[in-house]
């Protein structure tokens, strides 16, 4: 995490009640971080945290090369805030952006101390969103990669889906219990996305090319709305 | 010259504009959501939201690319920041928070309801400076308003439920036809008797500039599907739907024709416009000009693509209040009331 960076990368997290963003300045290993006050209007302040960081630097928003972004699932308004802002400022700067989802990002976070990692977060209505990981193989640092696409689960399915062994991470993890003995649950510390190893993330995807333009990076939300699900029932259900 | 782009998500149109000198509309991009909340017969604040947060930014490329323009010609980015559903707005106020950080340029938080007013100023050099009354009758809304200057608005009254429009919505609903309710509505009401049927007209005592149209909707449920039915029962088996759509049209444009009146005998103006989706019904405006002619007072209306929600309107309001020094900062927040 301490790797020289040839670009300018802001990175923004605004998913949770948790929010933070931080910077990087080319030719900089060092990471800005601004942590935002629990609760914070994300909407009223996400802007004003990023041009706060860039000036703390002596940087302009035109420096800007990379934004990179949570895309979520959490908060709907909160993605939407952080992927709108995230979007429309790479716009303006004619910059890049690496979309990348929050349970991706909390695999990131977490050591590599087992052989496999489940991410869960909390997707109420008694369901949550899950992320199955493994030691991605030959990889130096060890780091995880992801071995199906995300989902939101009923709880009980959840809890088959989730390997023996497995060390799980999230908001969402309370709500399996009991946890299983062979479980291991991660520092709760943890679960709290960080904009320092979204900005990491997001500059190892960049360098492999998954960098995107501002119109391809758009919200992760894993659900249909409750409108569209209700009419989904509405139409599915006897006699209709 | 001030070139100004706007931009606006407060309902279920993504849109943006690029507005020279507060007057001259460069383009005017609309992506309307109608495909996506027809199936629910009203806007669904998620899906809404949801889609504005995709469409806003190739919207705004378009509408740069439309008027010639790129984002470092701009002045400023003037964004509809309230009312509306706030999920909605957000989206807009992200947006164009980072664009005026990212290119340095002004920021201006706009009233929606209040940028219908000066549509009307944007298009009718008549209309330009001096006192106006404005109506505004939307699905979202429906108000009057004093506009002495353009950017100057006192509200005069608004309504106390179901917005202008929404009523159409619906009733559009009970009829069994599509959504939106409006401009179907508007077609069958011209082959229907706007007599067959004595729905009420809710003018809330003699003096009121208010407006409610739930009782009215609920008269049309009772007429169309029996006493005390629910919008579920079946339609009665005898019924016209175009003698139900004329005689609830003329029951709403009755009730707004009366409230412009009252409100031009109030304040003494002799201007008065409309602005907003319904000002695009056809039978609204033959009554107003009727009416204004045999009352004395003229009548404007903007041009249908700068009736319904449009981003134009923002622009031009926004260089407006640019020009007056009404400047936000980075701060700039939603807010789902006009405050």
């Amino acid at each position: 995490m301490g790797t020289k960076n040839d670009l300018c990368i802001i990175a923004l997290s605004t998913a949770t009640r948790n929010g933070s963003a931080a910077l990087c300045a080319p030719g900089s290993s060092k990471i800005v971080v601004d942590h935002f006050p629990e609760g914070l209007a994300h909407g009223r302040e996400a802007t004003p945290r990023l041009q706060g960081l860039l000036q703390s630097q002596g940087l302009s928003p035109s420096s800007l090369d990379l934004v990179a972004v949570d895309q979520g699932p959490g908060s709907y308004t909160g993605i939407r805030v952080g992927v709108a802002t995230a979007t429309a400022l790479a716009f303006a700067c004619e910059a890049r952006v690496v979309g990348v989802p929050s349970l991706d990002l909390l695999a990131h976070g977490c050591p590599v101390t087992s052989d496999s990692l489940a991410v869960i977060l909390d997707a109420r209505r008694s369901q949550v969103h899950l992320g199955l990981y493994v030691q991605e193989e030959g990889s130096d640092p060890r780091r995880w990669t992801r071995t199906h696409p995300l989902e939101a689960l009923d709880l009980e399915e959840a809890r088959t889906r989730i390997p023996s062994s497995a060390t799980l991470v999230g908001d969402g993890v309370s709500l399996l219990s009991p946890i299983r003995d062979e479980w291991k649950v991660a520092d709760p510390a943890l679960s709290i996305p960080s904009a320092r190893i979204l900005l990491d993330l997001g500059r190892r995807l960049q360098a492999e090319g998954k960098d995107q333009s501002p119109e391809e990076v758009r919200p992760l939300y894993l659900r249909p709305s409750e409108a569209e699900l209700a009419l989904r029932r509405r139409t599915s259900s006897p006699g209709k | 010259m001030s070139l100004v782009l706007g931009i606006e998500t407060t309902c279920d149109e993504t849109a943006a504009s690029v507005v020279e000198d507060g007057i001259k509309v460069r383009s005017n991009v609309v992506r309307s959501q109608e495909d996506l909340h027809s199936p629910y017969f009203g806007v669904v604040p998620e899906i809404a939201s949801r889609a504005h947060v995709e469409l806003v930014i190739p919207v705004i490329r378009k509408a740069l690319d439309d008027a010639g323009v790129s984002l470092s010609d701009l002045t400023a980015v003037a964004v509809a920041n309230r009312p509306g559903l706030i999920g909605a707005i957000l989206v807009g106020v992200s947006v164009a928070k980072s664009l005026a950080f990212g290119r340095e340029l002004d920021l201006i938080g706009v009233n929606h309801v209040e940028a219908h007013v000066n549509a009307v100023r944007m298009e009718h050099e008549e209309a330009r400076t001096g006192p106006l009354v404005g109506l505004v009758a939307s699905g979202g809304h429906t108000s009057l308003y004093r506009s002495d200057e353009a950017i100057l608005f006192d509200l005069l009254g608004s309504t106390v439920d179901d917005a202008a429009g929404e009523a159409f919505d619906k009733v559009a609903k009970i009829l069994e036809l599509s959504y939106p309710g409006g401009p179907i509505i508007d077609r069958l009401a011209r082959d229907g008797n706007p007599k067959k049927y004595d729905f009420p007209r809710a003018l809330l005592g003699r003096n009121s500039l208010d407006f409610s149209f739930s009782g009215l909707k609920t008269s049309v449920l009772y007429a169309c599907k029996g006493m005390n039915a629910r919008v579920s029962s079946p339609l009665l088996s005898d019924l016209n739907i175009g003698d139900v759509a004329a005689s609830f049209q003329t029951a709403v444009v009755d009730v707004l024709v009366e409230k412009v009146s009252r409100a031009v005998a109030f304040t003494g103006v002799s201007r008065a416009c409309v602005g907003g989706g319904v000002a695009c019904n056809s039978h609204l405006r033959e009554r107003l000009q009727i009416e204004g002619k045999a009352k004395g007072y003229s009548v404007f209306f903007p041009s249908p693509p700068l009736c319904a929600d449009n981003a134009a309107m923002i622009a031009g309001l926004g260089a407006k209040l640019l020009e007056a020094g009404r400047v936000d900062p980075l701060t700039l927040d939603a807010f789902p009331t006009a405050r």
